[in-house]
């Protein structure tokens, strides 16, 4: 059934809609049953939201289908992929070396939301789209790079709170920890690769892994 | 003899309406605004992802942007964000309570989806789904009666009484939360079946998971367990039955001792083995009956 419901993917936006009347209505039910308080009518008020929020909840947890806030809390529910893929970026300097970049660079955004945001969308991007991307991701590695040289922090969403600021559902991987990592220099190219690997194999052989080029942009007036 | 409905009535009326505590709702309201400031001071200038390349935004409908209210622009959105940082100060601190949680809940609605919007709008996961329904749930109830600085009752006034005004809300919170174990014990059955629980399939996923986010993966934990399959069956056997059995804290006080406890354990053995962190661990502090352990007068019966 939830297969069924997710091939209906031409339906997506009416159904957001709904999703957008089912939380109103929570919302509007809360607020009768806030309106006046004693009394049998007012225990009436409360039956009636909690009964939505219940059944609500159950239809959108035995679907697995979300209606946020009401979620389905599907997690790590599937049976683990022989072959998984990751997002690398390499900053370029002006001599064409690459050094990866600490994808923390994209925050607010996180690694993972971004990685698989291209997945689902790098090939059918146009070659003047891909630029504008590279451009993007150049801006934001060179943006990190001198943080990490100024001795800053990488992490902009550690601005306040520092260490004990809330990570990610997926924790970061912390790639730069040293300016070392990084050129004096600015970056004035970026590559884009997505890491392929078998899962045991790199258990093994951790060097066994392949990079595929997504796009690449050297030296910042080409 | 009670007829069926009857009885069905009464577990209901017991379940929901046995009377509570004004300060255990109150506490309610701090956790789930403290948690909620605390993901939302670790997101640095969220409304920013409104600025990036158009080709991010390039799958989110117009329904969805209209879902989530998402109409305005940059300089609008930062202030509202600086509006929700207020909000959730004053939801926390008791400073006109209800309102404060009505405008945070509604705020956070619109904000969380900021994290996962390029991709989907579903962003649970990120810690501030159930800040948001929580938040709300204590804006349509009296949750300003205790532990408030600018509350809905006089200062002076001795404890309100126990009352079922502060039984359901709190009742209502703890079963979204619980619903979050139930049904991700239920989801890796529908997805997966029995399958799930094979040791290959627990060491598949830690092999996965600190391969793309541990740096590097051959020195972690999650290496480690993974050399040990017996270990991997009895840790996916003992996840989903904590999951099965969260639940039983809305009713048994000795399953409170047990699994509270035990659910903190497994958040942190998730965040150490698998990389992936729980940001509302801090809510299992929901089930604490708080009317016991802070200072002060009990309320009266």
């Amino acid at each position: 059934m939830s297969d069924a419901l997710r091939s209906l993917k031409w339906m997506e936006p009416a159904i957001d809609v709904c999703r957008l009347g089912a939380f109103l209505l929570f919302v509007a039910l809360g607020l009768l049953a806030a309106w006046r308080a004693g009394g049998p009518e007012a225990r009436r008020r409360v039956d009636a939201l909690l009964v939505y929020v219940l059944v609500l909840t159950a239809l959108v947890g035995l679907a697995q289908q979300e209606s946020w806030p009401f979620a389905q809390w599907a997690l790590v529910s599937g049976l683990s992929p022989r072959r998984i893929r990751s997002l690398e970026v390499q900053g370029l300097d002006a001599t064409g070396r690459g050094y990866v970049v600490d994808l923390r660079v994209l925050q607010p955004l996180s690694p993972e939301e971004f990685a698989s945001w291209l997945y689902a969308n790098v090939w059918a991007m146009r070659p003047s789209a891909r630029e504008r991307l590279a451009r993007f991701l150049l801006c934001r590695a060179e943006q990190g790079r001198q943080r990490l040289r100024r001795g800053e922090r990488v992490a902009r969403n550690q601005w306040l709170l520092g260490p004990l600021a809330a990570p990610y559902h997926f924790h970061d991987a912390r790639t730069w920890r040293s300016p070392a990592q990084v050129p004096a220099t600015p970056f004035t190219g970026v590559r884009a690769f997505f890491i392929e690997w078998d899962v045991e194999e790199r258990f093994r052989h951790p060097e066994r892994i392949t990079r595929r080029l997504l796009f690449e942009l050297d030296g910042i007036g080409s | 003899m009670a007829s069926d409905p009857d009885v069905g009535s009464a577990a209901w009326a017991a379940f929901w309406y046995r009377p509570g505590s004004a300060r255990n709702l109150a506490a309610a309201r701090i956790l789930l605004a403290a948690t909620a400031l605390w993901v939302v001071l670790s997101r640095a200038d969220l409304p920013s992802v409104l600025a990036f390349p158009d080709e991010l935004w390039s799958q989110v409908s117009p329904e969805r942007r209209l879902r989530f209210l998402i109409v305005f622009d940059l300089g609008v959105e930062r202030i509202l964000y600086a509006a929700l940082h207020v909000t959730l100060l004053t939801a926390l601190l008791g400073v006109l309570p209800r309102a404060s949680c009505l405008l945070s809940g509604l705020l956070l609605y619109h904000f969380a989806p900021f994290e996962t919007i390029i991709r989907t709008g579903n962003p649970y996961l990120r810690g501030l789904t159930i800040p948001t329904l929580g938040l709300l749930v204590m804006s349509f109830s009296r949750s300003g009666d205790a532990l408030a600085l600018f509350g809905g009752r006089p200062r002076d006034l001795r404890p309100p009484a126990l009352s079922w005004e502060y039984a359901w809300p709190l009742r209502l919170v703890q079963v979204l939360f619980c619903q979050i174990y139930l049904f991700a014990a239920y989801s890796k059955l529908f997805a997966s079946g029995g399958a799930w629980l094979e040791a290959a399939n627990l060491r598949g996923h830690l092999l996965v998971l600190n391969q793309a986010l541990s740096e590097p993966p051959e020195t972690s934990w999650g290496y480690a367990l993974a050399r040990h399959p017996a270990l991997c069956a009895g840790i996916a056997w003992a996840g989903l039955l904590l999951e099965l059995a969260f639940p039983l804290v809305l009713v048994s006080r000795a399953a409170r001792v047990l699994l509270l406890p035990l659910a903190f354990a497994f958040h942190v053995a998730n965040s150490v083995l698998f990389r992936f962190f729980f940001q509302n661990t801090p809510l299992l502090l929901l089930f604490v009956d708080w009317q016991r352990l802070l200072p002060g007068r009990r309320e009266a019966t």
